[in-house]
């Protein structure tokens, strides 16, 4: 076999050497262009051949684009045969062509040819050691290798490789973006730095707004309050201490400072107990005064009314302020004290350190008027709601 | 046979080795791959039509990757380097596919 093919080639290239530049090339350009029309072809290879070729290449010209239009020509069963057949002869014409001695390549290319290309294939590719084919096999594995490297450097250097234009396209593209993404990220933090102002701002006004609205629930009397105070007993045994007196007592120690103040006392023995009371008869009824309570003499002359609720004495009146401040505020010559004496009443007051006032007054919405601006409706609301 | 092993010789080296092509012959390199497929494919086909030459494939082989490599440097003198790579890519792949075209009719007459 090593003989056949040196000796083989050797003919065989005589005529293929000069064709395959020109042979390699044509047939594949004009092979898929030129499936369809198969009788132009012909006209220009036939005479083109004979041209380049000695009279030998041309039955050799012609013979390899033979096959493929009588492949693609009839696509009918006998089409087979004939085709199988030809590319054999076409080799046995070749061989024949060139030398006797080759018959035996011949035979063994036409064999295959019968039952597939695939084993001519293997045959064409079987191992032999002659120069060229080392030669060709060094190519070929630096074309593995190059290619695997060209691979391997694609993959890893992105823009190292890269054109100076496109680098330029891609720094355009990537200065517009990075502009755009600058542009969004002022927007999202001057979003931020108003959100986070706003929430801020919120929060204090909302702090400040609870503030006032518990300082205003104690004043207006809906919820209790605890704190160091007076406890001031009005004792009245001759009953002469009448509404205005308790009312003087009330302003008075507001003047001094007093910022809750309850009201308690007996129920009355005569006409039960009024409206707001808040515990069972029997028990003392406290009340707390607030801005809108009011003094009332009751009919019968005994006790006093407040705020729709009748007491009888003794009263406590129960302060949250400066202890000594309220304390020495009642005790003015002329004052509070001098005052239920002279009445025929006494006051005692005593400083407590924690007063709790738990009476709660009711409040009833304004019916007419109504908040000016938007803090006083957030007064107003948690009052009316607790 | 020979030649297909040495193609994995190359690649498998390649693999191995992991080398850094050089900044001269970067941009040469894909198009001389490219031409250099297409010589084997030419070989291929050749090998089936049953006139394959070794001589003519190692000049076919080298005279492709050269004169591939020639156009691209011609173009980035000229200022249309990539243009021209792109042509030449264009015509070696249209090479490349007739030639499978042709190869794939023979192994599968198809």
């Amino acid at each position: 076999m090593t003989e056949d093919p040196q000796r083989q080639p050797a003919k065989k290239q005589q005529p293929v050497r000069k064709q395959p530049p020109a042979n390699q090339q044509p047939p594949a350009k004009k092979q898929p262009v030129k499936k369809q029309p198969k009788t132009t072809p012909r006209g220009p290879r036939q005479p083109a051949a004979p041209d380049a070729q000695v009279e030998r290449p041309a039955p050799m010209m012609s013979t390899p684009a033979d096959p493929e239009p009588t492949v693609a020509q009839p696509e009918v069963e006998p089409a087979r045969d004939e085709s199988t057949g030809a590319p054999a002869s076409a080799a046995s014409v070749a061989s024949a062509a060139s030398a006797d001695s080759a018959s035996a390549d011949s035979a063994s290319s036409a064999n295959p040819a019968n039952s597939g290309r695939w084993r001519e294939l293997l045959e064409m590719s079987r191992p032999r050691a002659t120069r060229g084919q080392l030669i060709v096999a060094l190519l070929c594995g630096l074309l593995g290798f190059a290619l695997v490297t060209q691979v391997h450097s694609q993959a890893g250097a992105g823009l190292s490789t890269a054109r100076q234009a496109d680098l330029v396209d891609v720094l355009d593209n990537l200065t517009a973006k990075s502009d755009q993404l600058r542009s969004q990220i002022a927007d999202q933090q001057n979003a931020l730095a108003k959100l986070t102002g706003g929430a801020g701002r919120n929060q204090a006004a909302l702090e400040e707004a609870q503030q006032r609205a518990q300082a205003l629930r104690v004043l207006a009397g809906t919820v209790g309050a605890t704190g160091p105070g007076i406890d001031l007993r009005v004792n009245d045994p001759d009953k002469k201490i009448t509404a205005d007196v308790l009312l003087d007592v009330l302003e008075e120690l507001r003047d001094a400072g007093a910022e809750a103040v309850e009201i308690r006392g007996s129920p009355a023995a005569g006409s039960g107990s009024g409206p707001a009371a808040t515990t069972a008869p029997g028990a003392p009824l406290a009340v707390r005064l607030v801005a809108s309570s009011y003094f009332v003499d009751p009919l019968d002359g005994t006790g006093v009314v407040v705020d729709g609720t009748e007491l009888a004495p003794p009263y406590d009146l129960l302060a949250i302020g400066d202890p000594p401040t309220l304390s020495q505020a009642m005790g003015i010559p002329g004052g509070v004290l001098d005052t239920l004496k002279g009445k025929g009443g006494s006051g005692t007051v005593t400083e407590l350190d924690t007063v709790r006032i738990t009476a709660l007054h009711v409040v009833t919405p304004p019916k007419y008027a109504h908040p000016a601006s938007t803090p006083a409706a957030g007064n107003r609301t948690p009052g009316g709601s607790s | 046979m020979i030649a297909a092993l040495a193609l994995a010789i190359g690649v498998l080296l390649g693999v191995v080795f992991h080398p850094t092509v050089p900044v001269g012959l970067q941009p040469y390199l894909p198009i001389a791959v490219v031409a250099a497929l297409d010589a084997v494919f030419g070989a291929l086909r050749a090998m089936l039509d049953g006139i394959f030459d070794d001589k003519v494939f190692v000049v076919s082989f080298i005279a492709n990757v050269l004169v591939a490599a020639l156009i691209v440097f011609l173009g980035d003198q000229l200022g249309v380097g990539s243009q021209l790579s792109t042509g030449v890519v264009v015509v070696l792949g249209i090479r490349i596919f007739s030639n499978a075209a042709a190869i794939r009719r023979h192994l599968f007459r198809a």
